[in-house]
């Protein structure tokens, strides 16, 4: 699977304390529908791309945004993938206009959702009324027929509440919304928000444990929710619950291009790297190396590499 | 195939997982859902390891998550 992966501006509805576009956000850089129309077509001539991957800062309150989705689901006719807060979903209208630009694509979303207790959602977002809004929109979404996810990105702040998250995705949302635990990139802001942000797997794995066996309780009632970790090295977590590691891909982002300050960095670039894997020396003799999907290089940075346990 | 055994301190036992990309649950075997389901006994048993996440946003690069939340 070969996606091409846009920041299509840094500009965002919301103040995410650990999100690495915030430092970069005063800039508003962005990218204007004829430059992405022009990045889509140079894209297309080196690349076989199956899939576009459209992320910001806030995607959806950029104002290319609904041209270019136009442009890919009906003039490309590519499907197309969605990393937003869903906030402007809140609103039917734009809602009505964004599904009439889709048309026929097929289309999926993820939305970050960083707690089931409203006001620890809007510390982490740093947006007061940022949860409730979050929550209509990816409601409204659901209601109409848009295959999403939930993520819920897992730091210091909000480790130990993930097993009563589970409950709440469960009452909240239908099977078929796909929830997903991802370990988060400790760079930029995360680094910066020492005491709040990085979390050793150390400490969060027996929550993710718990949260895991309470998915499982689920499962034997009938629920068959597509429930799946990121970004967590096999060797991490007990192996009764290696299932829900999602499987590392070995693929690198076919296509990437993202606005910077520096006119080099904001080039298009192929094949670029996605500082995650198991680059770690202690990795090379471990047996489940070929699917490990393992981590963030900056979390090895950050902790070190003690953390591994390789399989032998 | 590749096999390989595991110690689960959670189950208190060990037992084989087997590391096949293209198995798919139902096609013989013990899977995890038996295991969770407590339908099977791992003991000597082969559990597959399954990956069957058909989102594509995922597909190519799994660490999108730090980029846009």
């Amino acid at each position: 699977m070969k996606t091409a992966y846009y920041a299509i501006g840094l500009r965002c509805n919301l103040r995410c304390i650990f999100c690495p576009c915030s430092e970069e956000q005063p800039d508003y850089k962005y990218f204007t529908l004829e430059e992405l129309k022009d990045t889509i077509e140079e894209t297309l001539k080196v690349k076989d791309i199956d899939n576009f991957l459209l992320s910001g800062g806030e995607p959806t309150i950029q104002k290319s945004f609904i041209p270019i989705v136009e442009y890919i689901c009906q003039e490309k006719k590519r499907p197309l993938s969605l990393l937003t807060n869903a906030i402007v979903f809140s609103k039917n209208k734009f809602l009505e206009r964004f599904l009439s630009a889709v048309g026929n694509s097929k289309f999926e979303m993820v939305t970050a959702v960083h707690n089931h207790i409203p006001e620890k959602h809007d510390y982490l977002t740093q947006t007061k009324g940022s949860f409730e809004k979050t929550l209509t929109g990816l409601k409204n979404c659901v209601s109409s027929g848009i295959n999403t996810s939930v993520k819920y990105n897992i730091v210091n702040y909000n480790y130990k509440d993930l097993p009563e998250f589970i409950d709440f995705v469960y009452e909240t949302f239908p099977d078929e919304v796909g929830l997903i635990l991802c370990n988060i990139d400790i760079s930029g802001f995360a680094r910066k928000n020492k005491d709040v942000i990085p979390v050793s797997f150390e400490k969060s794995n027996p929550y993710i444990e718990k949260a895991l066996d309470k998915v499982i309780k689920y499962m034997n009632n009938g629920w068959k929710r597509n429930v799946r970790i990121f970004t967590t090295p096999l060797c991490t977590l007990d192996p009764y619950y290696w299932y829900f590691i999602n499987k590392s891909t070995k693929d690198d982002v076919a296509a990437y291009r993202s606005p910077d300050v520096i006119e080099e960095n904001s080039k298009l670039m192929f094949d670029f790297p996605s500082g995650t894997g198991t680059p770690f020396d202690e990795c090379k003799d471990c047996k489940v190396i070929d699917i490990c999907p393992g981590s963030w290089e900056s979390y090895a940075e950050y902790y070190g590499t003690g953390f591994l346990r390789p399989v032998n | 195939m590749k096999k390989v055994e595991v110690f689960s301190k959670k189950l208190n036992k060990s037992f084989t997982v087997s590391l096949a990309d293209s198995c798919k649950e139902g096609k013989g075997g013990t899977t995890y859902t038996d295991l969770y389901t407590g339908k099977a006994d791992v003991k000597d048993q082969s559990l597959k390891l399954i990956n069957d996440w058909d989102s594509w946003v995922n597909q190519g690069w799994s660490n999108w998550g730090a980029i846009c939340v």
